[in-house]
């Protein structure tokens, strides 16, 4: 067993970074920060279940039904489960410490195991942070027996099994899955903008549902009578996830009370544990084989790119850098995520707003202060995504070092590592901009100033956190720590990010303000005041970044 | 993006929303009074269970649905076991009533079933094999609109 024990500890090192339990101070404050957590969402779950029975918001009634629960628990295992597959998918078959594990003298069995069992403490982990307290706020209002309280701690090690057996099931056909989209690299791009479109065009259909007129007070009947249909339609249609909700807090029984005694409650619980039993047992011997195969498997000739062989042609100096950017861009892909996902978001995130807002009627100031609002909401999250850029050159670790023995500026690659996300950063300003005058009909002339003021100051804040990680490299942390490392840079644009996103939104109200005139009717001189602002900043940037360069790479200073 | 940043940007759209919806919201003046004009009661809840009700033309009240499909006209009994709770679910028309509120008035003595103000309906009963009570669902709105609902409760195989 110790041999096992000690995998496990090892990946689990890894995975939740232990190093705090030997550092005292560090433990302390660990075990501060994870009590506020579980008393942050306890507190939370509790004040919306005491508002919706003080609202009487399910059944009419001041008690909130089991079926409540069931809906929560049932959208915390499908999160739960659908990460833990696409989790155990790397973890099982394709971690590249699969190669060094089977080293050990350990059979591979263990191997298999253990990974699993790293997967289960995680799980349980996730669940004593955010499902736990839910539950226990529950319990805290709903007529729950006193033994709640020992056996909600104890149902967990058990449900905490679920999603991990069930993830193991899913690795399988997700394997499958992956290896073929990775194969097919055409096929996988197909499948995510599929995939992206329909989220997009969902979205966007179901923001569009929002009523021309919000009235909360005269459509309470209807919103509690939908309410309550849909708790109803999870405990109908989920009522295996019902049945696990029994299990945790008793069968809700005549007299109204959650009550243990019962047998439902304990057969829930035996048929679990047979289901998972059956199921891990089933699922481990062809799991296992495949783990096998796969960590057994040469990784030194699985590569069967074909070369193509390319006539040396002579690019732009810039291009040749972009296209450089681009190529590395779409090989890995994960880098290009988190930007995506953010540029797509922000445009949906401006029609929600703008959709919510339309179905008010504002007095005049009322939609001044909107309109400045939404531009606070496209700038600040397209600013903060800016802090990565702030990570960028420093995550290229040793090899950054490199630019300095090119015989060329360095403002060229230096400059190319930026043009990926300017691009991206001015479609999505430009689809969030146009959303943006959907609703409030600006004049052409006001609103070109407009993009072009935020353009320029998406553009300098881009250069400016360029330069916080040129002014304060921190490469070798990078070439040493790897992703993990947490950069005080990206903390520090952070910040720049939100000062400058609440300062563009206050000096736009200021000016807009000032003007007290419709701006969706006359030209704004406010939007040509911003616009030259944005000039400026943009101006000190470029003169910064180019200064820096200068000091940075060649020593000289003008 | 760090979640801390979608979290913060988040709540404050809320709380922006909320503020701006008090503060810059036109005021609306109600001329009209939108008085109750029927209640339905739609469900029955013991437990987790859900009952559902239809209207007994003979009874003049509601009841619950006997589940048994060849005997649809009789009175289906909820098994009375001490402080046997139900939950009256209801539903107050037109949606847009201006006052929704209603009361509940129980026909018989407490030693025998009481109801809350909720609806909520428990049988104190305990020394006959049976207990029954009709509730009386009341509009508050001085439409003089009420319905009534018919529940009877027995021990099981007694």
């Amino acid at each position: 067993m110790n041999d096992i024990k000690t995998l496990i500890m090892m990946q689990l090192k890894d995975k939740l970074d232990l190093g705090f339990i030997k550092d005292k101070a560090q433990l302390i404050r660990k075990i501060v920060f994870f009590a506020l957590r579980f008393i942050i969402v306890a507190g939370l779950a509790f004040v919306l279940f005491f508002l919706s029975s003080y609202l009487k918001i399910f059944h009419n009634s001041p008690y909130i039904p089991t079926s409540v629960m069931t809906m929560v628990l049932t959208f915390i295992l499908g999160v739960s489960t659908f990460t833990c597959t696409i989790e155990l998918i790397k973890s099982l078959y394709m971690a590249e410490d699969n190669q060094m594990l089977i080293t050990y003298p350990i059979s591979a069995n263990r191997i298999f195991l253990s990974k699993i069992v790293v997967y289960y403490i995680y799980e349980i982990y996730k669940n004593v942070t955010f499902t736990l307290p839910i539950f226990l706020a529950y319990g805290l209002l709903a007529p729950v027996n006193w033994f709640f309280y020992i056996w909600v701690f104890l149902s967990f090690f058990f449900l905490s099994m679920i999603p991990v057996v069930l993830a193991v099931v899913l690795s399988i056909p997700g394997l499958f899955i992956t290896r073929f989209l990775t194969r097919f690299r055409l096929a996988k791009i197909i499948l995510y903008v599929a995939i992206l479109g329909l989220f997009i065009y969902a979205l966007v259909r179901l923001f569009l549902l929002i009523p021309d007129e919000i009235n909360i007070l005269s459509y309470w009947g209807p919103i509690k009578i939908l309410l309550t249909n849909i708790t109803n339609f999870f405990q109908h249609y989920f009522a295996v996830v019902y049945a696990l909700v029994i299990m945790v807090v008793g069968k809700y029984d005549a007299t109204m009370h959650y009550s243990y005694l019962n047998g439902d409650v304990w057969l829930i619980f035996l048929t679990l544990l047979v289901a998972i039993a059956v199921l891990f047992a089933s699922v481990y011997f062809l799991s296992r084989y495949i783990f096998i195969k796969m960590t057994s498997k040469s990784f030194e000739y699985e590569k069967r790119t074909k070369i193509k062989v390319l006539m040396n042609r002579r690019l732009p100096r810039l291009l040749t850098f972009v296209l450089k950017e681009l190529r590395l861009l779409f090989r890995t892909g994960d880098f290009a995520y988190n930007f995506i996902a953010t540029y797509v978001s922000i445009p949906l995130f401006v029609l929600l707003i703008n959709q919510i807002f339309a179905s008010m009627d504002l007095y005049l100031n009322g939609r001044f202060i909107i309109q400045v609002f939404t531009i606070l909401i496209i700038m600040l999250p397209l600013l903060s995504s800016n802090s990565l850029i702030a990570t960028m050159y420093s995550k290229e670790g040793r090899t950054a070092y490199l630019k300095r023995t090119k015989p060329i500026n360095a403002i060229f690659p230096l400059l190319a590592k930026l043009i990926p996300n300017i691009f991206l950063s001015l479609i999505s300003l430009a689809v969030s901009l146009y959303v943006f005058n959907l609703y409030f009909d600006y004049l052409t002339i006001n609103i070109t100033f407009l993009s072009l003021a935020l353009t320029f100051i998406q553009i300098g804040h881009l250069l400016f956190c360029a330069l916080i990680d040129l002014m304060n490299p921190q490469n070798e942390q990078y070439a040493t720590a790897g992703e993990r490392y947490s950069n005080p840079n990206e903390i520090r644009a952070t910040i720049f990010a939100f000062a400058v996103a609440f300062l563009t939104a206050f000096i736009i109200l200021g000016f807009v303000l000032e003007e007290q005139s419709s701006p969706e009717k006359l030209f704004n001189l406010a939007f040509l005041k911003i616009a030259i602002l944005g000039i400026i900043f943009l101006g000190v940037a470029i003169y910064m970044f180019i200064e820096k360069i200068k000091a940075y790479y060649y020593d000289r200073i003008s | 993006m760090k979640k801390s940043v979608i979290l913060i940007i988040t709540t404050m759209s809320l709380v922006a929303i909320i503020i701006i919806g008090l503060l810059f919201q036109r005021a609306e003046i109600y001329n009209e009074t939108q008085l109750v004009q029927e209640i339905i009661v739609t469900n029955i809840r013991v437990g987790d269970d859900m009952f559902p009700t239809i209207w007994d033309s003979g009874l003049n009240k509601y009841r619950i649905q006997n589940s048994d499909p060849e005997k649809p006209e009789a009175i289906m009994n909820l098994p009375l076991y001490p402080n046997l709770t139900v939950d009256i679910l209801y539903n107050v028309l037109p949606i847009d009533a201006t006052n929704q509120s209603v009361s509940f008035i129980i026909d018989v003595s407490p030693s025998i079933a009481e109801v809350n103000d909720t609806g909520r309906v428990t049988f104190t009963e305990t020394e006959r094999t049976s207990a029954s009570a009709t509730i009386t669902i009341n509009a508050e709105d001085n439409s003089n609109v009420r319905t009534a609902v018919y529940l009877r409760a027995k021990i099981p195989n007694a």
